[in-house]
């Protein structure tokens, strides 16, 4: 008998040690989680929150990406390998930690959480319309990341939840871009056209929709999707310089709009906003607040038609422009802005006072004059005009065109031109994210502009742009590595074929 | 509720374990026992009294003296009188006592005085080890112990820093000389990517050591081998610090000891920046050399005479002297059948960066009574506080030694004082001053824990112990960022509030169960344990901000106007569940074998992943005893050769990685406002277990000439498999953190030896020992295909550190910088298949070297730039006594090891025109300097030479004295026989300092980050370490 009770010690010790060793974690697993309405509202929410972060949209990438066009330059702030990038210098990505590398980062963290919200959501028993709704705007978000991300680097992972290894390879240049055109169709038949705040509706799906099939070269797809988010009922706001302003942050033209409040991320006004406005210090200017990340060419500032109201609105040079912030209004000084123009778009919130890096101006990510501009832009594609045939006027183009160019009190053209439509997507869409850059590129005119430009001060020296090259950025080189090896470079780069 | 039916459950174990499992083995000992007293029949008893004293005569009370091979037995009164009686006239009594050597006399008198003799060999020494102790000589393991006046020679502010130098093959690097910051502790290199730190076990119970104060300590010891520290299994792996406190003596006077220390410390070195002249020179050289305009409005600045005028040494405004003290109190003591001790202490270090300080409140009780025949029972008791203010003395913009650096000295301290307005910094930092003053993070902490235990002997060779330990801290962090004008950025908009409180608590209930006999020849002591343990951690935290008056009285969130961030609060629970054995033998002094298991159950791990067994294994052979060895005692007194092999576990991970879980993301807004938002933040791992380390040790024990010199030397292979390596995934899986996975393969090969020779023979008694250690580290494998890398060690805009396969855990992985190209035409010849290898550099700027080939300068070039963690340590300790007086020193060392000098970049390569640089920057390439190794100052740098290369890299071997300690004890004949103890000294911390490395200071622990624990020597203008002069009295009565 006794050489059994050490075998029934055993027994019941490891029946006592199972309670005792099993520890319930303090927070959710992901079993317990989707399983209800409001859940699925926070894991959408999950989807929007990287967005704001301070690289991605608005933030110090989508502000930096200018840079790579010849509208903008960026000032002396540490990120030499952004500026190698940007002047077309570099043969490597090693942007891990910032700009570019956490941009990256953030739109794959809300591809991801808007992947997740399609996969788990369906299954949670809801009211219809709210599913619905969240599956468009889950499919938008999605959709708007692969965008950010496919004019940046080309083909791209595309996240499953379900088969974690989709994420080591890269899929095709036009696989990426057919899972952009699907993600927005599937939102267009999902989003209605009144839509919250911050949040994306039906003009925002055909809109972004509309710029992937121009992307593409599908010019009739674009025009029709154009003609749809143009037929949601947005109207452009009939002054210019008011949509960067809070009062008007929320305006139909704005398609979508990156939700800001007071105190919190986004921060794009502060990383445009100049420092040291007046030289020498005034009382209360508190010097070494703004980031001026970004600053204007001089090429740029004269690039200008007169009258042209948007020039005020987006540039002010250094001794010549007057210009309101922290309650005063007087000439520019800015002196240690490397060139003599800044960018003074988002300066808006902070005339009467200088409230803080978030000033809580809402984001214009996706606007309607851009998608007029497609519209006009797709028109003449198909009918004899094009970067190849600028000088030829195209008399259907003119509605759209017209429209956003009378707004900025600029005279009807009957006839545009290709040109005429490069200047109006380059005045109206200046530091926006970078559509001047994005435009040369898929128009295969950058390294006709770029390379043909002389160098201007030593902050934007002359480039040489090879458009089989440059047209991708590097790809992230940490990605390389941490997939060992299945995701590629780009061709032309070190390690790239 | 779940502990209660828990600790039923064990309490009914414990006993069954103790009346059945043992009960046979019990009684045949029992009858063994009865064998042994001998024959009854003939002679009658004798009773025996006397006195034992010590060589001057002095009474030693609690000497153990026993009638040989019987269980009769009893100690010294506080007299030293004892009073035994032996079967007969032909017995033999033995006298033994700690620290002398044992004595045996025949029963022949009544009356038997003895004197014994201090043991100047040890031996007989008893090594506390786990869950009980052995004596020295029978030791098969490498264990390491450190007595306690080698704790207690500076200011030391842990028990941690103390124990730096002091034993071999244990590496002790402070994070930085920040009052109240850590140090890194490593035994016998690092054995993972993970956390390497040992498991600290205080009076039996495991915790940690940061609150001890070193004058509590007893003795240390540390185990370093597998079997020695395989009983302490899944936890074992990084070694085993075993710290037992000081206790009151039976049978000894009530005595009360008063120890104090007045010191004034300062930082051992001045750093230097350039004064406001030199600036302008430098940044109008490098404005030169970019070709920028003259007509450009940047020139007016360096123009301006005012600008030309040096107004503060921002490093004299941030360190200054300041006071360090300690104040400790002790009162013990102890009658046949109980002891206590009661001990205070305080340390007040104030500390040489403005406005930081740490201090210390310790109070510490235990007691032991002996309640019944056999049955005894204990107690330790201790109250830790703590309360510090911190600066931030690393961060990248707003760290004050940074900012220090590359403030410009024109600019003032103060603009405006009158009005409370600081000199206004260019750029991204802040006036250090302003930030010193402004930003007032402060935290507190409060633990209580002990444990009680009774120990039964059941019979002679048996003893019963269980041991309930219960530990509870509360720490509270306060931070407060206020704002100035002109104090820089983060400093002049919003002031705000951060507050958090944490709650922790732990349990531990071990039983053993220990036997311990001597049959003629052979001795045979075997453990049998168990042990649950659990802990549990809550903690809560919240932000505020806007407040419309900043005084301190007003600092809570009521009086906040606006919350920001959220509240946050979380929990975290563990336990361990674990049964443990030992059994040892000893053949005639000669032979030695032991052996450990312990098996452990863990939370950590999901259900069928939970249990793991760690046995080891070890022998000794003392050839000394040999008879063959008689000839050669004389020189070779004493020696023995051991090895052991042992597996053991680390489990330092944190909880529930089994789990996918769902973690609160930051809330967007929409609809214009603040939206909840949740996001899942990692990915399970249902597999994941403990990393498993085997090694295997071979170690001697020798002593020559009598015991004067003795040596213990080891070698030792230390492989860990298994190890949780968390690859980075790639970020198209849009999680940020990677899980764990059992993958990887690390190796540890190295030796460590201590050597000591003491003379005690002549009036001056002095002694010597020099530890050293010496490790070589390798990442053997990932285990797993296609993950190659891991970087580590982030600085600024990118990480320096690596961890690949086949190279040292901790090395640098940077450019390899060739030097400067002296002339274009060096540019121009510096080609690959026709094309420059760096197209943008001109004469002065840094020659990169292509390793790859591919004719272009990218991370792809980076390499192997040396290793973080240094490949010998060492110690020097010299103690000397001559009437009186006493000197002791100590020197530490490391060799081998590199830094990365982080404040180069700024400081010798330009971050733009906004920031002071470095004096090295003096000593930049001009055409005039031909031969200079800092490259042409430049802002737009389009060649790159600021990027991380070997010009970073600096050899931060050093060797430090870390002590020097002049003492003078009063004799009897001065102070009377009131006073036991009355001793005067002076200490000199950290007095000299010989090193290359040209940063702050070259001990630099860990830095932050992802694996940061892995490299060491990334300097981002750590803390600097204080050089203390001190005055101490110690006084007994």
């Amino acid at each position: 008998m006794k050489k059994y009770i050490p075998l029934l010690l055993l027994v019941v010790l490891a029946s006592c040690g199972k309670d005792f060793l099993n520890k319930q974690p303090a927070f959710f697993t992901d079993a317990l989680f989707w399983k209800n309405a409001t859940q699925a509202e926070t894991a959408l929410a999950g989807a929007y929150s990287p967005l704001q972060n301070e690289e991605a949209l608005g933030g110090e990438d989508w502000c930096a990406f200018e840079c790579f066009s010849d509208n903008a330059y960026l000032n002396d702030n540490g990120y030499g390998d952004y500026v190698a990038l940007s002047e077309f210098r570099a043969n490597q990505n090693t942007m891990t930690g910032d700009l570019c590398g956490l941009a990256y980062n953030e739109y794959y963290q809300s591809i991801k959480r808007a992947t997740d919200v399609l996969t788990n959501v369906p299954n949670i028993k809801m009211d219809a319309a709210q599913q619905k709704r969240i599956l468009g705007e889950a499919n938008f978000i999605l959709s708007l990341g692969y965008y950010e991300l496919a004019i940046r680097w080309g083909g791209l992972p595309i996240y499953s939840s379900t088969d974690p290894s989709t994420a080591l390879t890269r899929t095709t240049e036009a696989e990426t871009w057919t899972a952009i055109e699907n993600g927005l169709k599937e939102a267009t038949t999902q989003l209605s056209a009144t839509h919250e705040e911050g949040r994306p509706g039906l003009g925002a799906a055909w809109g972004l929709l509309a710029k992937a099939y121009a992307h593409e070269g599908k010019w009739s797809e674009a025009q029709n999707a154009a003609t749809q988010a143009i037929g949601t009922g947005a109207s452009l706001t009939s002054n210019y310089a008011d949509l960067f302003t809070i009062a008007h942050e929320n305006d139909s033209e704005i398609l979508f709009g990156l939700g800001a409040r007071f105190n919190n991320y986004p921060i794009t006004s502060v990383l445009m906003l100049p420092n040291n406005f007046w030289g020498d210090l005034q009382p209360d200017e508190p010097k070494g607040e703004g980031w001026r990340l970004v600053s204007a060419t001089l090429s740029f500032y004269n690039s200008y038609q007169p009258g042209d109201l948007r020039k005020a609105a987006t540039v002010a040079q250094r001794g010549v422009d007057v210009v309101t912030y922290n309650g005063l209004t007087a000439i520019l000084q800015a002196p240690n802005n490397l060139s003599p123009v800044v960018c003074v778009k988002y300066n808006a919130p902070y005339k009467e006072k200088y409230t803080g890096w978030a000033s809580g101006l809402n984001v214009p990510a996706l606007r309607l004059a851009d998608i007029l501009l497609i519209r006009a832009e797709a028109i003449m594609m198909q009918n004899g005009g094009g970067p190849t045939s600028r000088t030829t006027g195209v008399a259907a183009a003119a509605a759209d065109l017209n429209l956003v160019r009378n707004r900025a009190g600029l005279p009807s053209i009957a006839s545009p031109t290709f040109n005429d439509l490069m200047y109006e997507r380059r005045m109206e869409l200046a530091f926006e994210g970078g559509d001047r850059h994005v435009d040369l590129v898929r128009w295969g005119l950058a390294e006709e502009v770029y390379n043909n430009l002389p160098a201007e001060g030593n902050y934007k020296p002359k480039r040489t742009y090879v458009q089989a090259k440059h047209r991708l950025m590097p790809y992230l080189q940490n990605e390389i590595d941490n997939s060992g090896g299945s995701i590629k470079q780009n061709p032309g780069y070190s390690g790239g074929k | 509720m779940k502990w209660k039916s828990v600790f039923k459950k064990q309490a009914v174990l414990l006993l069954i374990v103790g009346a059945v499992v043992f009960s046979p083995g019990a009684s045949a000992f029992a009858r063994a026992g009865q064998s042994n007293s001998g024959n009854p029949v003939s002679a009658a008893p004798v009773k025996i009294t006397g006195k034992v004293a010590d060589a001057s005569g002095n009474a030693l009370p609690g000497v153990t003296v026993v009638v040989k091979g019987t269980t009769t037995g009893t100690i010294t009164n506080a007299d030293g009188a004892f009073s035994i009686e032996a079967s007969d006239s032909k017995a033999v009594l033995a006298f033994s006592f700690v620290g002398f050597t044992t004595i045996e006399k025949p029963a022949s008198q009544q009356v038997i005085n003895v004197t014994l003799s201090e043991d100047v060999r040890k031996l007989d020494d008893v090594v506390v080890i786990g869950y009980g102790s052995i004596k020295k000589a029978d030791l098969t393991g490498a264990v390491s112990t450190i007595a306690p006046e080698k704790l207690n020679q500076g200011a030391n502010q842990s028990v941690a820093h103390a124990l730096q130098g002091q034993a071999a093959g244990v590496t002790v690097i402070q994070n930085s000389g920040e009052p109240g910051g850590g140090v890194e502790i490593r035994i016998r290199g690092a054995g993972s990517i993970n956390d390497n730190s040992p498991l600290y076990v205080v009076d039996g119970i495991v915790g940690g050591i940061g609150g001890l104060n070193p004058a509590d300590i007893e003795s240390m010891t540390v185990l370093k081998d597998a079997a020695s520290a395989a009983i302490y299994g899944s936890r074992g792996a990084n070694g085993v610090v075993i710290v037992t406190t000081k206790k009151g003596k039976r049978n000894q006077k009530t005595m009360v000891s008063f120890n104090t220390t007045q010191g004034i410390q300062s930082v051992w070195k001045m750093p230097s920046a350039l004064d406001a002249a030199q600036r302008n020179m430098i940044h109008k050289e490098a404005l030169t050399n970019d070709g920028t305009n003259p007509s450009e409005t940047i020139w007016n600045y360096y123009n301006d005479p005012q600008n030309a005028v040096t107004r503060t040494d921002w490093f004299k405004e941030v360190l200054k002297p300041a006071n360090i003290s300690t104040q400790d109190f002790s009162i013990s003591g102890g009658s046949d059948k109980s002891n206590f001790l009661l001990s205070l202490g305080y340390l007040d270090n104030k500390g040489i960066v403005l406005n930081t300080y740490y201090k210390r409140y310790n109070v510490r009780f235990n007691s032991q009574h002996d309640i019944a025949k056999n049955l005894t029972f204990g107690e330790n008791l201790s109250i830790l506080m703590t309360e510090s203010r911190g600066a931030d003395t690393r961060g990248g913009y707003d760290g004050v030694m940074q900012a220090a650096m590359f403030n410009m000295r024109n600019t003032p301290v103060w603009a405006d004082k009158a009005n409370n307005t600081y000199g206004l910094p260019s750029g991204d930092i802040p006036n250090p001053v302003a930030s010193l003053n402004l930003k007032d993070n402060r935290g507190k902490g409060t633990s209580i824990s002990g444990d009680m235990y009774l120990e039964y002997k059941i019979f002679k060779v048996l003893t019963l112990k269980s041991d309930i330990g219960y530990s509870n801290g509360y720490g509270h962090g306060k931070g407060f960022n206020d704002i100035a004008p002109g104090a820089g950025r983060g400093l002049m908009l919003r002031n705000g509030l951060g507050e958090s409180f944490s709650n922790s608590y732990s349990y531990e209930w071990n039983n053993t169960l220990s036997f311990d006999k001597k049959i003629d020849k052979h001795h045979i002591a075997a453990l049998a344990g168990t042990s649950m343990e659990a802990d549990h951690y809550e903690d809560l935290s919240a932000g505020g901000q806007d407040f419309t008056n900043s005084s301190p009285s007003l600092r809570y969130l009521n009086n906040a106007n606006t919350f920001q961030n959220h509240a946050n609060g979380g929990a975290g629970d563990n336990s361990l569940m674990s049964y443990f054995g030992r059994l040892s033998y000893e053949f005639s002094d000669k032979y030695l074998l032991a052996a450990n298991i312990r098996a452990d159950g863990s939370s950590k791990f999901a259900q069928s992943k939970r249990w793991g067994v760690f046995p080891s294994v070890s022998g000794g052979w003392r050839i000394s005893k040999e008879d063959f060895f008689s000839g050669l005692t004389n020189t070779v007194s004493d020696l023995k050769i051991r090895g052991s092999w042992g597996q053991l576990g680390n489990d330092k991970i944190p909880g529930y990685q089994y789990y996918s879980t769902m973690g609160n993301a930051e809330p967007p807004t929409l609809g214009g406002k603040e939206y909840p938002a949740v996001a899942q933040s990692n990915f399970a791992n249902p597999s994941i277990q403990w990393e498993v380390t085997t090694q295997s040790d071979l170690g001697i024990d020798a002593n020559f000439l009598n015991d004067r010199l003795t040596v213990t030397a080891d070698i030792y292979d230390k492989e860990t498999t298994n190890v949780l390596v968390q690859v980075p995934l790639v970020n198209s899986l849009g999680v940020g953190s990677a899980p764990f996975r059992n993958a990887g393969q690390v190796s540890n090969k190295g030796f460590d030896m201590g050597v000591t020779y003491r003379n005690h023979d002549h009036e001056l008694k002095w002694s010597v020992t020099a530890n050293v250690a010496k490790v070589n580290n390798k990442f053997v494998s990932f285990g797993v295909a296609g993950d190659k890398e891991i970087f580590s060690g982030w600085y600024k805009n990118g990480n320096v550190g690596r961890i690949t396969e086949g190279e040292p855990i901790g090395h640098f992985f940077v450019l390899n910088a060739l030097g400067l190209f002296k002339s274009q035409s060096e540019v121009d010849s510096y080609t690959k298949g026709g094309q420059k290898i760096q197209p943008y550099a001109v004469a002065g700027d840094v020659k990169f070297e292509d390793r790859n080939g591919d004719g272009e300068i990218s991370g792809n070039d980076r390499f192997n730039a040396g290793n973080s963690f240094p490949a010998l340590t060492g110690s020097l300790n010299l103690n000397a006594e001559y009437k009186g007086f006493d000197f002791s020193m100590l020197f530490i060392g490391s060799q081998g090891n590199k830094i990365f000098n982080g404040l180069k970049l700024g400081g010798e390569f330009m971050q733009g025109t906004s920031y002071n640089n470095s004096p090295a920057i003096l000593n930049r390439w001009t055409p005039q300097n031909p031969n200079a190794t800092v490259p042409r100052v430049t802002v737009n740098d389009l060649n790159n030479n600021k990027q991380y290369s070997t010009l970073y890299i600096e050899d931060g071997g050093y060797a430090r004295l870390k002590y020097l300690t002049i003492g003078y004890t009063f004799n009897k004949s001065m102070i009377g026989d009131k006073i036991q103890k009355l001793r005067l000294y002076v200490t000199a911390q950290n007095l000299l300092t010989i090193t290359k490395y040209s940063g702050f200071d070259p001990e630099i622990g860990n830095t932050t980050g992802a694996f940061s624990g892995n490299i060491f020597g990334i300097d981002s203008g750590a803390y600097p370490q204080a050089k203390v002069f001190m005055l101490g009295l110690n006084f007994n009565f």
